[in-house]
């Protein structure tokens, strides 16, 4: 794909925005999922209107190539994505769980909503001694 | 210490942003984020070699969205600095409230040695 010179490839291979960190497959991915210039102003606001539609009007003239690296892109990021979680993470996704649930069942009780995360899991931790939190 | 934030170019604006501005207002478990393009150390359009060392120099998780090429660059920059404060990738179509939660969650709640070095997705 011959890019324009507002777009930049990446020794590594990225394609992205000359002057940004924000890579064509973002711009092309908000464009596929149906966002008009104005909203992907709005959710990449460090893109100047006139650069946004630039890049949509390379989209729309290289269609089948940009549909292409798009779509292995997309592949790439779910291959990196299915790796295994670590400690870190599933305990903050254990905890999240715990506390949505105790939101649900504390969640009229004065002052609850006032507490900070580590007073509630305090709390949890109370009421289920044998319940890792 | 909670741990501390870095958003990546890419959640300058948009939801997330002004969820933890929201949150933030609210007082109760504020998170610490500052955004790529803020710090004049740190433009917007810094390489992924760029971000991480700054974010390890400053001690901030990166949170990141969409960059396929963090996790060779990660590995190339603990191979040569020997540390970082680890990396975040926000999974896409994941709920805002969700991925606020998570990052109150790691900050208030979390261990910095169980994100350090680690590419994680989250939530």
């Amino acid at each position: 794909m011959k890019l324009p010179d507002f777009l930049t490839r990446d020794p590594d291979g990225e394609i992205r925005l000359a002057g940004h960190r924000i890579g064509l497959y973002t711009v092309a991915r908000l464009r596929e999922a149906g966002c008009t210039p104005e909203q992907i102003a709005e959710e990449l606001p460090s893109l100047t209107r006139g650069l946004i539609e630039q890049v949509l009007a390379f989209c729309a003239a290289n269609l089948a190539e940009v549909d292409a690296y798009v779509a292995a892109y997309q592949k790439d990021l779910e291959r990196l994505a299915a790796a295994p979680a670590g400690t870190g993470v599933n305990k903050m996704r254990r905890r999240m769980e715990l506390l949505e649930k105790a939101d649900a069942r504390h969640g009229s009780e004065p002052g609850w909503s006032g507490l900070s995360v580590q007073e509630k899991l305090s709390r949890l931790e109370s009421e289920s001694p044998c319940e890792p939190v | 210490m909670p741990l501390r934030f870095v958003l990546d170019e890419h959640l300058r604006g948009g939801a997330l942003w002004k969820a933890i501005q929201q949150h933030n207002s609210a007082g109760i478990d504020p998170i610490d984020v500052i955004r790529v393009g803020d710090p004049n150390d740190l433009p917007n359009g810094s390489t992924d070699p760029e971000v991480l060392r700054w974010s390890w120099l400053n001690d901030r998780i990166l949170v990141s969205l969409d960059r396929r090429t963090l996790p060779a660059h990660l590995a190339i920059h603990v191979q040569t600095n020997g540390r970082s404060p680890g990396v975040l990738i926000v999974r896409p179509g994941s709920m805002t409230s969700r991925v606020l939660f998570s990052l109150v969650l790691i900050a208030h709640a979390g261990d910095s040695a169980d994100y350090q070095d680690r590419i994680e997705y989250i939530p």
